[in-house]
């Protein structure tokens, strides 16, 4: 994989698999409200210092554009 | 004499020991367990000693095939067995086990039961079955991540009773861990992008 694929790319491909794991794993944080999930997901990310913390909140606010209610 | 013939052939002492055993077992346990029994059922399936239809109370498969693929799985324990290695032991006699109670009505509720315990390792499944292909010689099933959640048709687990909501404290409890775990997999999953 390359390693200018965009943060928020990069992001929404974690997503899949990582749904299917926290179904498994803590299926009460898919039973809740969405907003749940995602505060887990990101939250992780952010505490992971992978990438700066504003590229994540970055990221973060095109995956809502993207897939966000409109 | 007689009664002792009967409990040998209905399995129900054996099954109900293996149920015990199984609810003293914690779910990262029960998810290898899981992964072991599936790893076993894909092989014997592969070799075409255990098909599908010999874990469906329905199958339709002819009685001697039935009786041939338990006699298979029963041989396969003691193999096991006699080989020091218990953990794939406990994983055929989870289909052994599962045949018995499908071809035996008084044994349902207790195959059920084996299942509702069984169950509760589905969800640390997938990280076992990570670790047994990191450290497994053999070629192995290519389909093993997709079918750990098989369960015998006509012994899912009973439906529990509705769980009371958590407390605050527990859910922080959950989220907590949760984030942990996910951090990982995020890290992992970030540092293949180099």
């Amino acid at each position: 994989m390359k390693s200018d694929v965009p943060l928020s790319a990069k992001m929404g491909a974690f997503v899949e698999p990582i749904t299917n794991f926290i179904e498994d794993k803590y299926p009460m944080l898919t039973q809740g409200p969405a907003e749940l999930f995602w505060l887990t997901v990101f939250t992780a990310i952010l505490e992971s210092g992978t990438h700066a913390k504003d590229d994540v909140n970055r990221a973060i606010g095109e995956l809502k554009k993207k897939y966000g209610p409109s | 004499m007689l009664r002792w013939l009967k409990r040998r052939i209905d399995g129900t002492p054996d099954l109900e020991r293996f149920v015990t055993l199984l609810r003293g077992m914690s779910a990262p346990d029960l998810g290898t367990l899981v992964a072991v029994a599936t790893v076993v059922r894909l092989n014997m399936r592969d070799a075409g000693h255990l098909p599908d239809a010999a874990l469906d109370i329905a199958g339709g498969l002819p009685p001697e095939k039935q009786l041939a693929a338990q006699l298979k799985l029963s041989n396969l324990v003691r193999q096991f067995q006699k080989l020091g290695q218990p953990s794939d032991a406990a994983g055929a006699m989870v289909w052994s086990h599962s045949m018995r109670a499908g071809a035996t009505p008084e044994l349902r509720l207790l195959g059920r039961q084996m299942w509702g315990e069984l169950s509760r390792g589905f969800g640390h499944a997938s990280e076992a079955i990570e670790d047994i292909v990191a450290v497994s010689p053999n070629r192995l099933p290519p389909e093993l991540s997709r079918e750990y959640r098989f369960i015998p048709p006509g012994l899912e687990p009973m439906a529990d009773a509705p769980k009371p909501s958590p407390t605050s404290g527990e859910l922080a409890a959950i989220t907590a861990a949760a984030v942990a775990d996910v951090k990982a997999k995020w890290i992992q999953f970030d540092s293949q992008f180099g």
